[in-house]
């Protein structure tokens, strides 16, 4: 633990020099505006800013490019809040309460919570990193294919409290999702599939474009439906709150950081995952879980604290193991590798000062994106001001730009389309989007690490491993106590009203 | 079954959506008799709509060409003809609420006339993308939406595709290296 701590003083130590500071503050900017732009995800914007680090001291690049990482996490949500357009996939969770809360004229409160969340959760990660990096990676590298499948059995469960009344829709949604995940190449075999002869389709389905039509294009088609002419929001809050408020949702961020920090070690499972289990079982804590969906304070909490944590938690692996975990895991890794450092545990004790340097420089840019917000925040609210017949034009332009960033071709923008007219007929007909999502983003590592686990243990690693037994058991219980639960209230009011 | 899942597999994409509608006109015609039913008949066809989508993935999987590996348990095949047997049951619980008229009705529909008009300008611009480029496309299609959400005033009309085309060139272009096209007519005029 002092040799941590010692290593941390030292850490900051050789942060604090003005362009090491000036670089983080830079990275985090670059990483908010990228972040807020649909279509523009963490990685993205991290290899926008690679090339000009190759100039740079190891440690002044990396610093920068950890600050659009931070920036860009947190900027996704900026977009989803005000636009109902989720900037970055993990930010389609904070859409589902912060665009309510906006709509509801409680935008400055959506920005707020969405800022010191992701604040705090981003402290939560950083600091389970600096303590528990080494072990944790250890840990994560045990797991069998059969556990990343319960994990997903896990994160599927969340439908269950997703759908609210609309259960039995949303579990048509995510299995819906969860088909359509199947287009494109079998992960294992490479076997072709419903792909009706498009190339394009071969890579299957582009997870960015569809999360903007669902969510963008679907809530737009249906509000040009009933829009009447000089519409407006209704009369909005743009103030952030005070500090008090945000001790109302401290628990749901601590729980919410320190799961996500906790599923972001894993390999492949990264920030979205993260986002819809804390999601999850914040609302199963919450004491208002009917005001999740419609603009709950405590879903844009637990959403934005565990995907801000999973980006710590995703370098764990990376710096301890030099194992990406995620898409931006692996450009900065190749940044580390284009400055002769390999990643691991001798870099631990080989290049201290530059661990522990990059360490120090996630807390300051935790504190940059909390000044970006709250300087930004009053800007930004702003977009909402908007006559709507400025604004809905200008969201349609941003999606269609924004998905046909994502390849840089048309295909994106007509998985954007269709996507759209999915979603508008969704929203039309009372069947919510996010199970679609929800399907989508676990559909590839469920079946990945179903076929997986077959091929290396057969049908008994699903039941001969403890960890598998425990975590299917608690998606089981996951599923199955609510509904004891119901049933247990329903035939006690029987009996009261009896 | 695997004559019907490589008819499928072997027609291209609008044929998809063509088989799409017959199944959800079908579904409709068969809805008619049921008065309890007219409420939803929407939500129905969304119903028909997702299970028809779940019936085409599971002929087709009988059409896969699956490469034979010794030893393996699971092919390509495999999951997506798992979701299918989900879905049924599931299909099945959505629908009984609707049957026992548990279910909230429909919506009732909005200013569709206005709706069609911004998708199909949406369409027309992406199809212009090719020949007249993003920018004057996006522009265009930013004044027609504006126009058809009643908006008259001419320096809105003016000044937000002029100052869209002005950031998006700078932030999208220039910024962030996302080569926008440009279009074979504009390309052909600037030489």
């Amino acid at each position: 633990m002092m040799e941590i701590l010692v290593n941390l003083g030292a850490g900051f130590t050789t942060m604090f020099t003005p362009t090491a500071v000036l670089l983080v503050l830079v990275g985090v900017f670059a990483g908010v505006i990228f972040g807020a732009i649909p279509g523009i995800s963490p990685s993205m914007a991290v290899a926008l800013l690679l090339p000009m680090t190759f100039r740079m001291e190891p440690i002044l690049g990396m610093v920068l490019l950890l600050g659009a990482y931070k920036g860009a996490n947190y900027g996704g949500s900026i977009s989803a809040v005000l636009i109902n357009t989720p900037g970055t996939p993990s930010a389609a969770v904070t859409a589902f309460d912060g665009y309510p809360m906006t709509k509801n004229g409680r935008v400055g409160e959506a920005m707020g919570i969405s800022l010191y969340a992701s604040v705090f959760g981003g402290i939560i990660g950083t600091v389970v990193l600096i303590l528990f990096a080494r072990p944790l990676a250890l840990i994560a590298l045990r797991f069998w294919p059969s556990e990343y499948f319960a994990l997903t059995i896990l994160g599927l469960t969340t439908v269950a409290t997703m759908g609210g009344k609309n259960w039995q829709k949303a579990l048509v949604a995510v299995v819906f999702g969860l088909l359509l995940n199947t287009i494109g190449m079998d992960p294992i075999a490479g076997t072709q599939r419903f792909t009706f002869g498009d190339v394009r389709l071969l890579d299957g389905l582009s997870l960015i474009p569809a999360i903007i039509g669902l969510f963008a294009l679907g809530e737009l088609f249906y509000n040009i439906e009933h829009y009447a002419k000089a519409e407006k929001f209704d009369k909005l809050a743009y103030k952030l709150p005070k500090l008090s408020y945000y001790l109302t949702v401290w628990k749901n961020i601590v729980r919410s950081g320190t799961l996500g920090t906790l599923i972001g070690i894993f390999p492949g499972a990264g920030g979205t995952i993260a986002a819809f289990i804390s999601y999850d079982v914040e609302k199963r804590f919450s004491k208002k879980p009917e005001e999740f969906g419609h603009g709950s304070p405590e879903g844009v909490a637990a959403a934005e604290a565990s995907n801000s944590a999973s980006a710590g938690g995703a370098l764990v692996p990376l710096l301890a193991l030099g194992i990406p975990g995620s898409a931006t895991a692996a450009v900065l890794l190749g940044s580390l590798l284009v400055h002769g450092l390999n990643p691991g545990p001798e870099m631990f004790i080989e290049e201290p000062e530059l661990v522990y340097g990059m360490f120090a420089s996630m807390f300051l840019a935790n504190g940059f994106i909390l000044l970006v917000g709250i300087l930004g925040a009053g800007l930004f609210v702003r977009v909402t001001d908007l006559k709507k017949t400025i604004l809905y034009p200008l969201i349609f332009t941003f999606a269609i730009v924004g998905s046909y960033a994502v390849s840089s071709s048309m295909y994106p923008v007509v998985v954007c389309l269709v996507f759209g007219v999915i979603g508008w007929i969704f929203r039309r007909y009372g069947y919510p989007s996010a199970p679609v999502v929800l399907g989508i983003v676990l559909g590839s590592l469920a079946e990945l690490s179903f076929r997986q686990a077959l091929i290396i243990g057969g049908v008994e690693s699903f039941y001969e491993r403890p960890l598998t037994i425990i975590m299917l058991t608690i998606a089981l219980a996951a599923v199955v106590l609510p509904i004891v639960k119901k049933r247990i209230q329903d035939k006690k009011a029987v009996k009261d009203a009896a | 079954m695997a004559e019907i899942g490589r008819f499928f597999s072997g027609q291209g994409l609008l044929m998809q959506l063509v088989y799409l509608g017959v199944a959800l006109a079908l579904g409709w015609v068969l809805l008619r008799p049921f008065k309890k039913l007219h409420p939803y008949t929407g939500q129905v066809l969304v119903l028909i709509g997702i299970l028809w989508v779940g019936i085409l993935f599971f002929f087709i999987t009988y059409a896969f060409r699956i490469p034979r590996f010794a030893n393996v348990v699971t092919t390509g095949a495999t999951i997506p003809r798992f979701w299918f047997y989900v879905l049924i049951p599931v299909s099945f619980l959505a629908f009984i609420p609707m049957l026992k008229g548990e279910e909230i009705p429909d919506e009732k529909r909005g200013n569709l006339q206005r709706l069609g008009l911004v998708f199909a300008t949406l369409v027309i611009s992406l199809l212009l993308f090719r020949s007249i480029g993003y920018y004057i496309s996006s522009a265009l299609f930013l004044v027609v939406v504006m126009w058809l959400l009643d908006s008259r005033s001419k320096i809105d009309l003016i000044a937000v595709p002029v100052g869209w085309v002005i950031f998006s060139y700078f932030f999208f272009n220039r910024l962030l290296y996302v080569r926008l096209p440009i279009g074979s007519l504009i390309s052909r005029i600037l030489g």
